[in-house]
């Protein structure tokens, strides 16, 4: 877990440069004491709290994959490979893009907005 | 390995046992924890602080007693009518810091009720928001009662009624701040005056808040208007 900069303005905090975080993988970092998840999600980078609404895990610390998609019976399709993060603890799965749970639409992962400014990566809290 | 927050049970004392679903949210930080339950009138029912290492609860309940009777001590966001099933709140949806809940009225009343929470830097907020929807105005009043137990770090005097400083709030109109060793009550309404009594019972503290001071005259909501209650407890 690293420690990032200061903030160069208030609840603006550099986290990373883009080049660090390529697609499909994560990085860990503090902010505000709050442990964050910065992942780069197909060019897209998402922050979220490294803690899993089910039972408090470091859900962050999970794979990040893809799921089934909808399909005929009998016929199995797989897709949106890297969008999809399982927590190391139980296996439940959020939609990284839209932050809710696969199974439980209700249930969701904290998500917090990012910016990137030139190659930094900013995550607003 | 535990997770980054903290090690608290799955529910509230009196809830191990219990099969109904509570909705958990924590801080961030791992400084407080509270529990809600959709399906009996959206209820907080239980809020603890981390104190030098232990877990104070400030807010609890428990199932027997609110199974027993709707209006008993607990964090009643909406009273129902007598008689009517608390199961139409529904449960909207939650992050690990935040949950929220909807209630519908059955029949032709045009009015539209969500209660939010949250846990931020060990405060426990809880907001209530009613809406109309209606072409003509509807008469509805909000209500909160919370028991606080009385905990020697929390609240330590056990007078009948807390005095008041009653200040204008620029956003909602009104603001009641009750300041207690240990514990920091904030109220904010809209737009009349709000009312909260802190009442001892037994080895607890009853909160009741409403909205406005006159029971038998609740306030008007006028067609596509709203009010809000936010209360914001601190007990660290």
């Amino acid at each position: 877990m690293t420690e990032p900069s200061k903030p160069s303005k208030a609840g603006r905090w550099p986290v990373a440069r883009t080049a660090d975080i390529a697609p499909g993988e994560c990085r860990i970092v503090e902010v505000k004491r709050h442990s964050v998840g910065v992942f780069n999600v197909n060019g897209e980078f998402v922050a979220v709290l490294n803690v899993c609404p089910h039972e408090l895990a470091p859900v962050c610390r999970g794979p990040v994959g893809g799921t089934t998609l909808p399909s005929p019976p009998g016929e199995y399709r797989w897709g949106r490979d890297g969008e999809i993060l399982s927590c190391p603890w139980h296996g439940w799965e959020f939609d990284l893009l839209a932050g809710n749970s696969l199974t439980d639409p209700r249930v969701r992962v904290r998500r917090y907005p990012t910016e990137v400014d030139d190659d930094t990566i900013f995550v607003v809290l | 390995m535990r997770g980054p927050v903290f090690d608290m049970p799955a529910s509230p004392s009196g809830w191990e046992e219990s099969s109904t679903q509570l909705a958990r949210i924590i801080d961030p930080l791992g400084e407080a924890m509270a529990w809600f339950a959709s399906e009996f009138g959206g209820r907080c029912d239980g809020y603890a602080v981390r104190r030098a290492g232990d877990h104070a609860r400030v807010r609890h309940a428990w199932r027997d007693i609110i199974v027993g009777s709707m209006s008993m001590p607990s964090a009643v966001i909406r009273e129902d009518d007598a008689g009517t099933p608390p199961s139409r709140w529904r449960f909207v949806e939650r992050d690990p810091a935040s949950c929220t809940m909807d209630w519908m009225p059955q029949g032709p009343q045009a009015e539209y009720w969500r209660m939010t929470a949250s846990i931020n830097d060990a405060q426990l907020s809880l907001a209530i928001r009613v809406e109309s929807s209606g072409a003509t105005p509807i008469q509805t009043d909000i209500r909160l009662r919370l028991v606080l137990a009385s905990l020697p770090d929390v609240i330590r005097s056990r007078s009948s009624v807390l005095s008041q400083d009653v200040e204008m709030c620029r956003d909602y109109g009104m603001t009641v701040r009750e300041q207690q060793a240990g514990i920091d009550l904030i109220v904010k309404s809209s737009p009349d005056t709000s009312t909260v009594l802190i009442e001892p019972v037994g080895n607890e503290f009853v909160c009741t808040i409403t909205d406005h001071q006159a029971q038998d005259a609740p306030p008007v909501i006028r067609p596509d208007g709203f009010r809000y209650l936010s209360v914001q407890i601190n007990a660290r």
